[in-house]
């Protein structure tokens, strides 16, 4: 061997490399390469909790301070992926818990984690500091309460968008006395009341508190005693705006809102009433960041607030803000990067909200720097993702969700093919793409052609044949999750493209055609897939044709699970033994 | 390429459009034979397979109702599927082969065919729901087969659909020959609630009276609650009755029953 670098002098090198990507590739040069960098990564991520084993993380990175770890596939937001289906946090608790007693953050997201698991954390890391759950569920408020009273110098708490048994409002009053030293606190998605008291003393003997979400329980009031105690927030997420309005609660609110010089996002606004809006006009000048998708105001209020917000970032709204109100976004908000129109009555088949492909046309020409789209419509035309693409090219996270399945161009009739290859084609940075409306296979053959850096891609209600899997897997590049639902094939690309499955963290597949034949056969030519079925009957007590209900394919070095329920069937590697789902009962 | 060719009356263009799918290339192989000027020859297009695939739309109201260009699609629920992995082969076929079903004469437009229903199986809908796509309903009332029996669709987080965000609510009024919908949330009380009602329907209700309801006009509102219940609208405070009510009935006097009788 040749020179070798000192491991101390590799170390100090390393210290300057954060990105995990990176890492990774540094950890392939060699064995001491591997071992330094092994010892020095703080920040580990992995994308899916059962791609590897716990143990095996804890113990490669000992010197863990972050962990990242997302649990159920993305279509579980939907009620896709059954109750029971996994995503266990205990395990990996465990596992750090064992070997890595350094460890300050733990993110989750999708996981189930329960009320153990919460104590176990506060119990085992001396220095936690870091706890944010994102759409996890299966613990109480007894579980925070558990972290609220033993994480000393806890900095960051927040519960986003969590299914969270609520016990009452209790919880809160468990941060000790002593504790200053929290940053962040987001409690939007529990429902009890806490005490109005102990969040003012909470939040006056935080110095350092920046961000700050309420949930709907918290009055106009609190909210005003609140911003008084701290005027340096940057974010905050409102209670509910709901009371009725009395002259002096709102020049107290209008106050409370124009001493707070740095906020920069703001949130919640749960029923707002319209005539409250005017006590935020002194915020909206440094607003960021805004989201009013559980704000129900109709457009002239909106356009109203948004008129006065020059520096938003980024927009989140329901489609009452109509064309009408979007185009006041174009003129108003040029310094937009993200805009996410939600539908106001997704369930409603009759409402007649006057948004259509036009709002987001209108925002695509007016706002140079707009880069992720999330936009709800009933439906759209070719014309107008022609517009949007050839005005966006620098459009990095594009789902469009038209909200009626498989409608074509409503002005020509045509599958909405064309549009979506000049998003394709022209939007050469895009990372996500979500397609919807009439497609045929081509629409696919254009983005497998041309998509060549979108890791995540979504697909409902789309495709001929399995000519559409086939474009996708033979082209896209850098695809790392593709979710797929009512699409009507499935085996023979699947198959043909197994190797290509292994390049990709996941793939999602319901009520498509792929039959358990075709599982099967994958499952034995890919010993590195787990490849599960989710299916309401054994998969061996119908023809090997038959298509099953879901599939999920994910590579992984950690062999097929140990937890699966009742309704998720591993397929065997050995095809002697079959279907089971290895359930340890 | 091959094909089945068709000697067939020279008929309006609606014939001619019949056997066109919308991406069919056969036309381009439309040979006329100009010694038998009475006749045009038609190529049998692509399989009926891949045409009804290509246009799936069911009952997009604003779709052209032009029904010859309309296709039949059935769907139907999983556990009918027998696909057929031969069949799924034939996605690889270029478009203007054909199988034995193209040399099938049938009367009717491609697509109607029962033997067809089986070869497309979309299964849309968690199992158990049978839906069909079928062009004949036009009025708006009707239920369709729509997006809200479908599960996880549109892709919305549950904590967003819980919104009672747009409540809009269904109001019938005895007598009058179709419903009427409004949304609840753009009326702050019941005053304004009451006289919205009024202007639309072009009655009187009159004032409400804890103790007799709505007297002397002869027409009674009323609502459905959450439970099920009809109530008299005006009795609980109106955040409690806009968040709870699920529709709205404006009864005739006479037909109401009496309100006080349990009291």
């Amino acid at each position: 061997m040749g020179l070798r670098l000192p491991s101390k002098v590799l170390e100090h090198i390393l210290s300057f490399i954060d990105s995990n990507e990176d890492r990774n590739s540094v950890s392939l040069v060699c064995k001491s390469w591997f071992e330094t960098e092994r010892k020095t990564r703080k920040r580990v991520f992995v994308g899916n909790c059962y791609a590897v084993s716990p143990a095996a993380v804890a113990k490669r990175f000992p010197g863990m301070r972050s962990l990242t770890l997302k649990g159920k596939p993305h279509f579980a937001d939907y009620n896709l992926v059954p109750d029971g289906w996994g995503g266990y946090a205990w395990p990996w608790i465990e596992a750090m818990a064992a070997k890595c007693p350094s460890l300050e953050e733990i993110r989750l997201k999708r996981m189930v984690v329960t009320d153990e698991c919460l104590e176990k954390i506060a119990a085992s890391f001396k220095d936690f500091k870091v706890l944010v759950l994102t759409s996890c569920e299966g613990f109480s408020t007894d579980g925070i309460a558990a972290i609220a009273a033993t994480c000393r110098n806890l900095r960051v708490l927040e519960l986003r968008e969590c299914i969270v048994e609520d016990l009452g409002g209790d919880w809160l009053s468990y941060f000790p006395e002593t504790s200053t030293s929290l940053v962040s606190l987001d409690f939007s998605c529990l429902d009890s009341e806490v005490k109005i008291s102990d969040l003012e003393r909470l939040v006056s003997r935080s110095p350092n508190l920046k961000s700050l979400k309420l949930n709907p329980a918290v009055t106009l009031d609190g909210l005003v005693s609140l911003l008084r105690r701290a005027p340096q927030l940057t974010e905050l997420g409102t209670g509910s705006f709901a009371a009725q309005l009395k002259p002096e609660a709102f020049s107290k609110l209008s106050e409370a809102f124009s001493n707070c010089k740095q906020l920069q996002s703001l949130s919640g606004l749960w029923d707002v009433l319209p005539e409250y809006l005017p006590a935020l006009y002194s915020v909206c000048p440094g607003l960021t960041s805004l989201n009013l998708s559980y704000a129900t105001v109709r457009m002239p209020d909106l356009v109203e607030l948004l008129r006065r917000c020059s520096k938003l970032q980024k927009l989140w709204v329901m489609d009452l803000i109509e064309d009408k109100g979007l185009e006041a976004v174009a003129s108003y908000c040029k310094e937009l990067r993200e805009l996410r129109v939600f539908p106001s009555a997704p369930d409603l088949d009759e409402a007649n909200i006057p948004l259509t492909e036009q709002g987001l046309v209108f925002v695509s020409k007016g706002c140079r720097k707009l880069e992720s789209v999330l936009y709800f419509c009933v439906q759209f035309t070719n014309a107008a993702l022609l517009t949007i693409a050839r005005k966006r090219p620098n459009l990095k996270c594009f789902r469009l969700c038209v909200i009626e399945p498989f409608a074509p161009d409503y002005k020509t009739n045509e599958p909405l093919d064309k549009g979506f290859k000049a998003i394709a084609e022209g939007c050469k940075d895009l990372r996500r793409l979500s397609v919807s409306g009439l497609l045929s296979d081509k629409a696919f053959k254009y983005i497998g052609k041309h998509a060549k850096k979108v890791r995540m891609l979504s697909i409902a209600f789309a495709g001929d044949s399995d000519l559409m899997l086939h474009h996708l897997l033979s082209g896209c590049e850098s695809l790392k999750k593709l979710e797929i639902r009512d699409c009507p094939f499935g085996d023979t690309a699947l198959l043909e493209h197994a190797a290509k499955l292994e390049t990709m963290r996941s793939l999602w597949m319901s009520s498509c055609f792929v039959s358990f034949g075709a599982c099967k056969l994958l499952s034995q030519k890919m010993p590195r897939l787990n490849v599960e079925v989710i299916d309401e009957h054994p998969p061996e007590t119908r023809p090997e044709s038959s298509p099953v209900e879901r599939i999920y394919i994910y590579r992984t070095v950690a062999g097929p699970r140990m937890d699966t329920p009742e309704f998720v069937w591993t397929i065997h590697k050995n095809p002697e033994i079959g279907v089971s789902h290895l359930a340890i009962k | 390429m091959g094909g089945l060719r068709l000697r067939v009356p020279l008929l309006s263009p609606c014939l001619f459009l019949a056997f066109h799918a919308p991406d069919n290339t056969s036309l381009s192989s439309f040979n006329p034979n100009f010694d038998a000027p009475l006749y045009i020859y038609i190529s049998l297009p692509i399989s009926l397979n891949s045409s009804t695939k290509l246009t799936k739309n069911k009952n997009n109201k604003n779709k052209n109702k032009n029904n010859s260009n309309k296709e039949h699609k059935k769907h139907t629920q999983e556990g009918n599927t027998k696909i057929d992995i031969d069949q799924k082969a034939m996605a690889y076929e270029k478009v203007n082969e054909l199988n034995l079903k193209d040399t099938e004469l049938c009367l009717g437009l491609p697509g109607r065919t029962e033997e067809i229903k089986e070869e497309q199986e979309v299964s849309c809908v968690k199992s158990n729901n049978k839906r069909q796509f079928e062009e004949t309903r036009e009025e708006e009332e009707s239920t369709p087969p729509t997006k809200t029996q479908i599960v996880g669709w549109p892709p919305v987080r549950s904590s967003r659909k819980n919104n009672n965000s747009v409540s809009y609510v269904k109001v019938s009024m005895d007598g009058a020959p179709y419903l009427r919908k409004i949304d609840l949330k753009t009326y702050k009380n019941y005053p304004e609630l009451l006289k919205a009602l009024e202007n639309m329907f072009k009655v009187t209700i009159g004032e409400y009276c804890e103790r007799e309801g709505y007297k002397g006009s002869g027409f009674v509102p009323t609502y459905e609650d959450k439970d099920g219940d009809w109530m008299l609208v005006g009795d609980v405070p109106w955040d409690m009755f806009s968040s709870s009510c699920k529709r709205l009935r404006i009864m005739k006097g006479s037909d109401a029953p009496a309100l006080d009788s349990s009291l």
